[in-house]
């Protein structure tokens, strides 16, 4: 039991905004957060400042958004959690990597030389030291590299149901309940578990080429695979009410992988490998069967566009010349 | 976990390369590995022995035989481990014979690679689980889809065994194509002559339940346990009542063209479809009768019964059979040949019809527009066979049946002129090219080597060939009364009902089997079986081959009475599955099938190649004794080193 | 300092590849050592994530052997599975900066201990000049 109102932060690493907004679109849930929680930090909607975390002795629960990119994130990042009771990793980016996270395939250095090369400023631009910059991570991360958070909230930004789930974990905790153990939100299972696509009769899928969205009329009721559609589905983790399947649209991986999903983007190859055109292998044979591989333009976009940081292949680049994971 | 670690010498096959003192010292380091022992001959009765009273002193969980490869003595290994009383799949050989000892030569490298490739092995039984061998119950019982000689054959085989059998028959008789042909080549036995016995074989065999005028209709179960529904259309006459007398075909008043003539003749709604048919009685055609009942009126036995309805019929069987058949390329769609347009155009089938004595023409060779004797007759080979734009595969029979259909023709009419065109002549079987031979010098049959371009009638009413004689090069006109399509042969067996069976079918719609050349007759569907033409064209005695070898196969299925399987197969685990179907897509024997949304293994069908696993997203299935766990910390035990 | 050289973990499947290793054993034909077999059931058994992980620790380069396409493959079209997800994976080790000739997917039937012998000296020598895995990544 709290004697008075439990205090709740609200940091950054690199962030787009859209997990803010998420919690703004509440509404009145979040009407029942600020009743139940004392904000002591949270750069949206409070005017607080860095010291404020660092003077505070600890802190009830901490709500963690965005990616790690630079030291001072890393730093921000370890400091929430020794000092939070509860630490939540909120957004895709905290758990994942999200969108910054494809910064993973080029180091610090190369980023800056890409940067200052693609400048259009006239002057040659040179890095002050006037003001202290934090080091870009030569390998940008997502929360859960550094620091183990208490609860998960997948998403990106996080669904309803994944919010309304939180918001009763929050004034949960407000009243008393205690947290067991680590808690996950949402559906563990994949998307095709509750996609309404999948037929009636559930046998093989015939998935008869790679179609780009704009080469063809997208069918409502259908399975996109069977369509030729890349769609993310079987590897992502169900945590949404599947929006843009219900609006046409094939899934992208958002709310990351799936229960026991151990690379989102292998995975992927897998089922794509093995539903791919099945019933003409032995007419199209090799060569015919790479010509419509090879019409995936991007695979690293389409396959690891929320968690490459996460990937098993990355972790091959962060131990760049030792071999240790 | 307790490992017991095994090390054989094999003589000096491993010990000459292998530095064996090493092996066992660094094994018996590894975590779990409890006991580790060598031996100059592991497999024999010594070092079987020894390994008994390891698992029993040592009381070992798991063992791991270094040695010779698993195809040698896996069995022998396995079988001591079960006298040591532990369950065979609680055992993992690692071959360093022929996969080090072997082919290395030099001693560090070969004793590094043994080391790494135990120590793999190592790890990944100590996940093994121990499994019974699997069991099913099988329906002693089989069914026949089709009538025709392969399906007659295949029937009285297995009957003959003792095993029931059920025979589905599309039409009102069984008999097939083979009973539409005047004499089979090369010996010219009449054709009716040698099927009418085994036909008559058939329906009096206590062992074999005849269903005509059927259809399967639904097919659900797998090897072992298949339920199928089929359909029965009414014959509306009374098998047993009808004595054949012939009045109710006499008054009746429609008449419609004979499909067994294939419309050379005709036939009433009331009918039999030959005098040898079985079931030997009349049959009533629900399409064309017009339930005038005159036939009611004139029937002696009352055998006739308008109201009769269709019923279905539901059967539990072991195992299936299909004999299908084949039907014939359409003529209409050679249109330059002039088939559908000209009457004088004909295919062969019809043609052996006009052969035959009891046919539509009591074996007179005379044109179907006026009735008029034919004295000049082309055949064409190859009508639409071999060809882009009509099927592209050879249906093999037809240069035989052609050559057959020039001798019976000059037998009858010897001052004939006899035309073949044709752009092969291809006679591979047993006598066949002797056959052909006698055809081209005894009956002076002129073969022209080309192909026919059109088919016209002039003003003579002639039916004028416009072909090419490729050996002489020039164009050739060809005056004929009649013209004879050799046109090839299409599979009966519908989409529908293949997909029903879950049986896969070739780009032509032919039965696909398993393998060409090894497994001929099996399908990857188990249980279900293809013979004759069903699975590719080919003649009489190949499709009698067929069906016996297919006979043997289910009589070696179902005469036991049970399945015994090897139970490494995959199982899911349904907390993780999400039923997105990519496992079953790519399952090659149709195990997975989904209940409540998640997927399931049907533990009979699956034959342990773990593609599912490979593909499945979440790992939800997996193969036992060989999961994706096992196999990484395999792969990580082995590079550490 | 002795000279580096590359560890491969070889997936070969136990009809063709792996009999075809079977049998360069029972010919006595010689091959270096530093490639080590995994056998399994089919080449379709391979998985992508399989590939990576022996890369990730410790492999230089990984084969996979099954057996030719289009008709030999005991399962019926495991090797076309296995084919299609080494071609993705290579692309996407490219667009990781691994290069793409460390995996390879190689037909090899009962009988090709021969072939077998020649693919595997091929593919140690490739990666010999290619270098340790840690040398692509290292910047």
């Amino acid at each position: 039991m709290f004697v008075s109102k439990p205090t709740l932060a609200i940091v950054y690493g690199a962030i787009c905004g859209g997990c803010d907004v998420a919690l703004v679109n509440l509404g009145e849930r979040l009407a029942i957060i600020l009743e139940n929680y004392d904000i002591l930090y949270w750069p949206a909607a409070v005017d607080s400042k860095r010291e404020t975390l660092e003077k505070v002795s600890s802190i009830d629960v901490s709500i963690y958004m965005g990616t790690l990119t630079n030291s001072e994130e890393v730093e921000l990042a370890k400091l929430v959690r020794s000092k939070s009771r509860v630490l939540i990793a909120y957004g895709t980016c905290a758990i994942y990597g999200g969108i910054p996270g494809l910064r993973a395939l080029i180091n610090a250095s190369q980023t800056l030389k890409e940067i200052s090369s693609t400048t259009t400023t006239v002057e040659e631009v040179r890095l002050s030291r006037v003001a202290e910059l934090p080091d870009l991570l030569d390998r940008v991360k997502s929360l859960i590299d550094v620091v183990e958070p208490d609860v998960i909230a997948p998403g990106c930004p996080p669904s309803d149901s994944v919010n309304e789930t939180l918001v009763d974990i929050l004034v949960d905790y407000a009243k008393g309940a205690k947290l067991e153990g680590k808690v996950f939100i949402g559906d563990p299972n994949s998307l095709c578990s509750k996609c309404e696509r999948k037929p009636p009769e559930l046998s093989k899928i015939s998935m008869p080429g790679i179609r780009r969205l704009h080469e063809l009329k997208l069918v409502e009721d259908k399975c996109f695979l069977e369509q030729g559609v890349l769609c993310m589905g079987p590897v992502t983790r169900a945590t949404c009410d599947l929006p843009c399947i219900k609006n046409n649209l094939p899934c992208i991986g958002c709310s990351g992988p799936a229960l026991n999903v151990e690379d989102m983007g292998l995975e992927m190859v897998s089922v794509l490998s093995s539903i791919l055109l099945v019933e003409r292998e032995k007419e199209l044979l090799e060569e015919g069967l790479s010509k419509e591989l090879d019409k995936i333009v991007d695979l690293i976009g389409l396959l690891y566009r929320y968690t490459l940081p996460r990937s098993l292949l990355i972790k091959l680049k962060s131990s760049g010349g030792r071999n240790e994971r | 976990m307790r490992v017991g670690v095994f090390v054989c010498h094999c003589g000096r096959n491993i010990a000459g390369t292998v530095d064996i003192k090493r092996v066992v010292e660094e094994v018996s380091r590894e975590p779990h590995v409890i006991y580790v022992v060598d031996y100059v001959y592991m497999c024999s009765e010594p070092g079987q022995q020894i390994i008994i009273n390891s698992i029993r002193e040592k009381k070992l969980d798991a063992v791991i035989i270094a040695a010779c490869t698993p195809s040698l003595h896996y069995e022998t290994f396995a079988k001591a481990v079960e006298r040591g009383n532990l369950n065979r799949y609680m055992l993992e050989m690692v071959p360093i014979r022929e996969f080090v000892s072997w082919v290395h030569p030099n001693k560090m490298e070969a004793t590094d690679k043994a080391i790494r490739m135990i120590k793999g092995a190592i790890v990944k039984v100590m996940n093994n689980k121990a499994y019974e061998l699997l069991r099913s119950k099988v329906v002693q019982k089989c069914l026949v889809i089709g009538g025709g000689i392969s399906g007659i054959t295949a029937a009285l085989d297995i009957a003959n065994s003792g095993i029931p059998v059920i025979l589905v028959e599309k039409s009102p008789t069984i008999g097939g194509k083979m009973a539409m042909l005047s004499e089979t080549f090369p010996t010219l036995d009449c054709a009716q002559c040698i099927l009418t016995p085994k036909m008559a074989e058939v329906s009096k065999h206590p062992l074999i339940k005849v269903y005509t005028l059927s259809e399967v209709i639904d097919v659900s179960g797998y090897l072992g346990n298949f339920k199928v529904k089929i359909l029965r259309r009414p014959r509306k006459v009374d098998v047993e009542l009808c004595k054949l007398c012939g009045f109710c075909e006499r008054v009746c008043p429609i008449s419609v063209p004979n499909e067994f003539d294939r419309g050379l003749s005709k036939r009433k709604a009331i009918y039999i479809p030959f005098p040898q048919a079985v079931p030997t009685a009349y049959v009533i055609d629900e399409e064309n009768c017009t339930k005038c009942g005159l036939c009611l009126k004139v029937c002696p036995t009352g055998a006739i019964n308008l109201e009769e309805e269709c019923e279905v019929v539901e059967e539990e069987v072991g195992a299936i059979v299909i004999a299908t058949g084949h039907d014939l390329y359409p003529g209409e769609k050679l249109q330059e040949y002039g088939y559908g347009i000209y009457e004088d155009v004909i295919d062969s089938l019809q043609f052996e019809r006009m052969l035959s004595s009891t046919g539509p023409t009591e074996g007179e060779i005379i044109r179907p527009s006026d009735g008029e004797k034919v004295k000049r007759i082309t055949f064409i080979q190859c009508a639409g066979s071999r060809d882009e734009s009509h099927l592209k595969y050879c249906s093999k029979i037809c240069c035989m049946y052609t050559a057959k259909h020039a001798l019976l023709f000059k037998e009858r009419v010897p001052d004939g002129e006899v035309t073949i065109f044709y752009i092969d002549v291809r006679a591979s079987g047993k006598g066949y090219e002797e056959f052909i031979k006698r055809v081209q010098e005894e009956f002076m049959v002129n073969y022209v080597r080309g192909k026919v371009s059109r088919v016209y009638r002039d003003v003579n009413r002639d039916l004028v060939v416009v072909g090419f004689d490729t050996l002489t090069g020039e164009r050739i006109r060809v005056r004929s009364d009649l013209v004879v399509l050799a046109v090839g042969m299409i599979p009966q067996m519908s989409r529908e009902l293949a997909s029903k069976l879950r049986v896969p079918l070739d780009e032509y719609g032919f039965v696909q089997e398993v393998h060409p050349k090894l497994r001929p007759i099996e399908l990857s569907t188990s249980g279900i079986f293809v013979c004759g033409t069903a699975h590719a064209p080919k003649d009489i005695s190949e499709s009698v081959t067929q069906a016996s070898a297919v006979a043997a196969k289910v009589i070696n299925l179902l005469s036991k009475g049970e399945i015994v399987k090897e139970p490494i197969i995959a199982e899911v685990d349904e907390n993780l599955c999400s039923g997105c179907r990519v496992c079953v897509t790519v399952c090659p024997y149709g195990a997975i099938e989904f209940v409540d949304g998640k997927a399931r293994v049907n533990e009979m069908l699956c034959e342990g190649c773990g593609i599912c696993e490979a593909s499945c997203p979440v790992d939800a299935i997996r193969l036992r004794n060989f999961t994706e766990e096992q196999l990484v910390s395999l792969v990580k035990a082995v590079l550490r080193g | 300092m002795a000279k580096w050289r590359p560890t491969v973990i070889s997936f070969l499947c136990k009809w063709c590849a792996g009999s075809a290793a079977e049998l360069a054993g029972v010919s006595r034909l010689n091959y270096p050592a530093n490639v080590i077999p995994v056998v399994v059931p089919c080449s379709g058994r391979v998985s992508p994530r399989l590939i990576v992980e022996a890369l990730l620790n410790g492999a230089d380069g990984v084969l996979v052997g099954g057996c030719h396409t289009p008709g030999d493959c005991h399962y019926m079209s495991g090797n076309f599975k296995a084919f299609k997800r080494v071609y993705l994976l290579k692309k996407l080790l490219s667009q990781f900066g691994i290069n793409p000739r460390r995996v390879r997917v190689e037909w090899i039937s009962a009988t090709e201990s021969q072939k077998l012998v020649r693919v595997v000296r091929e593919f140690l020598s490739e990666l010999e000049e290619l270098g340790p895995i840690m040398g692509d990544v290292r910047e």
